[in-house]
């Protein structure tokens, strides 16, 4: 081969590959509800880039049934009102340099379970990827905690305990320090036992004996969400914490939930 | 005799709070919880669950207890755990028979957790130790200063905890220990503070440890059958009885020639549960609760406060704190009870 084919053959090889590196990659839910509007964010990968001159979404479906807005930013909001995979499209300039990026969404029918509607099961990559995770419907409970606590326990109102039980625990991920000092936590964490304490009393419910295995298990499932939780408790260390056990500590305004309606359902 | 103001004071004025609080017929009852605990949320749930089955049986003493509280030391880590629980067992045991290993091998056995000779640092054990022990001192002390007893049930390590909260320099003042009592369960340590109750199950593996408590015989015991001289060990060899309790054991089922049986310790008879609801203990446990919170709202035990001037109005009089001049009431009160 002479050298001339093999410098054209070089640049070639040059071009294909830096062309396969990624610059910008799409951040986003790839499995969500219908008439659910998620976010999706262009991100920057390359660090030979800053920023971007101009942005241009679109997605490609068969389905017309969604809506898409901001469509000329670097995030746009995306609903679609029917079920169906929706391939949602970027184009991101630079200097007229254009660089693309592409999502699959997947978008089912919700879950219902006792007329809750449960979040999609996010993707386990992305979810564990953060200390917070995901929690698309904004409800304070972390979406695969969410579905395991409405598929672990049957009753509606102890997956309506649950719940409440578990809306704390994003405060002890996010700040495990602050969480152990802060009055707000521990009115919630009264609550939640004076809850429990009158539905125990007035009602002759006793939730499972395994509610603590089961929350530490499901919400401190990675290595560092399991590290922020021992940061917590060693902040909690040496620390006096009242119980709610007199009568007058067991109310039913603790309860963040509708006790008469919850029983309705189980009728 | 010695006039004992007890009981509630009622404030006069408009700045009330402090004799608001005081209520010398009230016992705050706290959980410190053992060894190996690593979370806040299961301890907590442990000694409400508990405590809760104990005012429920005993709804009588209801009135008199103040408040429940979980005395949380957390397992820093379980290998700091029993590295702290040893160098407290040392702290009270000078030339300890117990070396580090030999001391994991039996909390080891006793919580189910593998213990083994972990190297640590002694000074970043001292900090947790130390760290947690202040605060605890300061919630008994906030306790005391308002009249009410504090009386700590304590499990397994808890007793560590609650003992150098009690005896040590930095423990609470020396005139609070009239008002504080314990009720130790499968404790490790020897050491037994005055007038308070321990409890710790002969079969329960941390009673290799305890010298000074009180050992109870467990009528629930498991066995495990070792070959005996007669007996034909080989690949076809079976067990005659798997680990059972001593009633299933029937001759010659068991036949000493051939299989001995070895009594067995479980962790299971040292876990806190396990001393609540067993019935050889919990009536002993729930009796000692009762008559610590009967005992601090009876005459036997003394006032905090003294007369200081009758007024000569209403009744009323100003009184003063027998034990510390700092702490000042300066309402005038109503002396509800007199002895």
């Amino acid at each position: 081969m002479s050298s001339i084919k093999k410098v054209i053959l070089g640049l070639f090889l040059l071009l294909f590959i830096t062309g396969c590196m990624k610059v910008i990659e799409i951040e986003g839910n790839k499995e969500i509800s219908i008439n659910e509007s998620h976010t999706y964010k262009a991100i920057i990968v390359s660090t030979k880039f800053s920023d971007m001159d101009s942005y241009k979404w679109k997605v490609v479906s068969d389905n017309k049934d969604y809506t898409l807005t901001g469509e000329t930013t670097s995030e746009v909001t995306f609903n679609a009102s029917s079920a169906g995979t929706y391939t949602l499209k970027v184009i991101a300039k630079k200097s007229k340099k254009p660089f693309k990026a592409t999502i699959e969404i997947n978008v089912t029918e919700p879950e219902i379970i006792n007329g809750h509607v449960l979040p999609p099961e996010p993707d386990t990559l992305v979810n564990n990827s953060t200390l917070l995770g995901i929690d698309t419907n904004n409800n304070g409970v972390r979406d695969d905690v969410e579905r395991k606590i409405y598929f672990q326990y049957k009753r509606p109102i102890e997956q309506a305990f649950m719940m409440q039980y578990a809306v704390r625990y994003p405060k002890v991920l996010e700040d495990p320090v602050g969480a152990a000092a802060s009055e707000e936590l521990q009115k919630e964490m009264w609550n939640q036992y004076s809850c429990e304490g009158y539905l125990d009393e007035q009602n002759g419910i006793v939730m499972p004996n395994n509610i603590v295995d089961f929350m530490e298990v499901a919400y401190f499932n990675t290595k560092e969400r399991m590290r922020a939780y021992l940061e917590f408790n060693q902040a909690m260390s040496g620390g006096s914490y009242s119980m709610p056990i007199h009568d007058e500590d067991l109310k039913v305004e603790n309860c963040n939930f509708n006790i008469d309606e919850l029983l309705e359902m189980e009728k | 005799m010695r006039t004992l103001i007890t009981l509630l004071f009622i404030a006069l004025f408009s700045s009330q709070l402090l004799a608001e609080n005081i209520d010398e017929c009230k016992t705050d009852i706290y959980f410190a919880n053992g060894v190996g605990a690593v979370s806040h949320e299961a301890s907590f749930r442990q000694g409400r669950t508990q405590l809760k089955a104990y005012v429920k049986a005993n709804s009588n003493v209801k009135i008199y207890i103040g408040k429940y509280d979980l005395a949380f030391n957390t397992g820093h880590r379980v290998a700091i755990d029993f590295f702290e629980a040893w160098l407290q067992y040392t702290d009270e045991n000078i030339g300890a028979e117990f070396g580090w290993k030999a001391f994991t091998v039996a909390i080891g056995r006793a919580t189910g957790i593998g213990g083994g000779a972990i190297k640590l640092s002694e000074e970043i054990v001292r900090t947790y130790e130390a760290n947690d022990i202040n605060k605890q001192v300061k919630a008994y002390e906030d306790s005391i200063k308002i009249g009410h007893g504090v009386l700590v049930l304590a499990h397994s390590q808890g007793n560590f905890f609650t003992n150098k909260a009690y005896n040590s320099d930095g423990g609470i003042a020396p005139w609070m220990r009239d008002y504080f009592k314990t009720v130790g369960l499968a404790s490790p340590s020897d050491v037994k503070i005055p007038h308070s109750s321990y409890l710790t199950y002969d079969n329960d593996p941390i009673s290799v440890l305890n010298g000074a408590g009180e050992i109870v015989r467990n009528p629930m015991r498991y066995y495990v059958w070792l070959p005996g001289p007669n007996a034909i060990v080989d690949s076809t060899s079976t067990i005659p009885c798997a680990p059972i309790t001593i009633a299933d054991c029937t001759t010659p089922m068991c036949n000493a020639e051939e299989w001995y049986s070895e009594d067995s310790s479980l962790s299971d008879f040292h876990a806190f549960d396990y001393y609540m609801q067993t019935s050889a203990t919990q009536t002993d446990i729930y009796k000692s609760l009762t008559e610590w919170i009967e005992f601090h709202n009876s005459i036997y035990t003394a006032s905090q406060w003294e007369t200081d001037q009758e007024l000569n109005k209403e009744y009323k009089i100003t009184v003063k704190h027998i034990f510390d001049s700092s702490v000042v009431m300066s309402e005038e009160v109503y002396p509800l009870r007199s002895v």
